[in-house]
């Protein structure tokens, strides 16, 4: 039997929480640091376009975040765990079934859902308007005798992003 | 212009709700006790929307008359609806500031509520933003 599962989840979490209480991080580059400030642990947008990469260690990066003006932070574990559960809370206003698998993916049941793609957009608004983080949601029929946490595997992911329609396959 | 600030999150850490661990009774207590009144829990009061609620502090006494003061706590919620009239948390030029919702000739403004002091109003432009709606005030007075 198939189920249709959505997998939701978010681009950059720590930085997108980072900026719910700051907005002059608004569409400059932002990095959040690893614990002991040692490497780059999330990164928005703009600092990707930088060429920052993922757990780069910042003392290779100084002179880019000078010359750019990169905004960066120490983690907090404790904003992005509060933000976390505020999301799920959003989550399941959509659906009785909410599996948390990190602090910023989560998989939705989406069982008896007519409209499931309507379904995930007006969860994905939600989430944006009562908390301020965007989420993507990508659903998929899953074959209900796998256990959720081999989902994210062999997902094949539908993206709804900018209103367009993106498949990919969610890498394990 | 002063343009009033507000700081940080007093709770990002989502321990607010937690803070009220022994709820209060409302009215006085009962001497006899077996005609006790509902306990109210006063934050939950205030916070109808747990997910959506952020605690602010406020900086500055531009809502001075709807009773909200230079270092009280405000509840924000964002699902709240942004009516005129309402205090709301609005972004404005990068700042965060408290403000009330006002329209005038079609256009929105932001608007001060203090008799004593004038603050200009600020018309709301397409790149700012009504951040959420104030949901209540904590306050606290010091008793040294």
């Amino acid at each position: 039997m198939k189920r249709p599962i959505a997998i939701s989840d978010s681009a950059n979490f720590y930085v997108s929480a980072e900026r719910i209480f700051d907005p002059t991080l608004k569409n400059v580059p932002v990095i959040v640091l690893s614990n002991n400030d040692g490497c780059a642990v999330a990164r928005s947008d703009e600092a990707k376009a930088l060429g920052i990469r993922m757990g780069e260690p910042l003392h290779l990066i100084r002179d880019k975040i000078a010359a750019h003006g990169v905004r960066v932070f120490s983690s907090n574990y404790t904003l992005y765990g509060d933000i976390s559960r505020r999301v799920v809370e959003v989550y399941e206003d959509f659906t009785p079934n909410v599996e948390i698998y990190s602090i910023d993916e989560c998989f939705l049941d989406f069982t008896g859902f007519a409209d499931r793609t309507a379904h995930a957009r007006a969860m994905r608004a939600a989430v944006l308007r009562r908390i301020g983080v965007p989420v993507r949601v990508g659903i998929a029929l899953v074959l209900s005798r796998f256990s959720s946490g081999l989902f994210r595997a062999m997902f094949a992911m539908k993206e709804i992003e900018n209103g367009k329609e993106i498949h990919r396959r969610v890498p394990a | 212009m002063p343009l009033h600030r507000v700081k940080q999150p007093v709770i990002a850490n989502g321990f607010p709700m937690r803070l009220v661990t022994m709820p209060a009774s409302a009215g006085f207590p009962s001497p006899a006790g077996d005609d006790l009144e509902d306990e109210i829990d006063p934050m939950a009061w205030v916070v109808r929307h747990p997910a959506s609620t952020f605690w602010w502090r406020v900086e500055g006494d531009c809502l001075w008359d709807v009773g909200i003061r230079d270092g009280d706590i405000i509840a924000v919620d964002r699902a709240g609806k942004r009516r005129i009239g309402r205090a709301v948390l609005a972004v404005v030029e990068g700042a965060v500031t408290a403000k009330i919702l006002r329209k005038r000739d079609g256009r929105y403004y932001l608007a001060p509520a203090n008799s004593r002091e004038k603050f200009p109003d600020i018309e709301l432009t397409e790149d700012s933003e009504i951040w959420g709606v104030i949901a209540g005030v904590v306050r606290r007075y010091d008793l040294a």
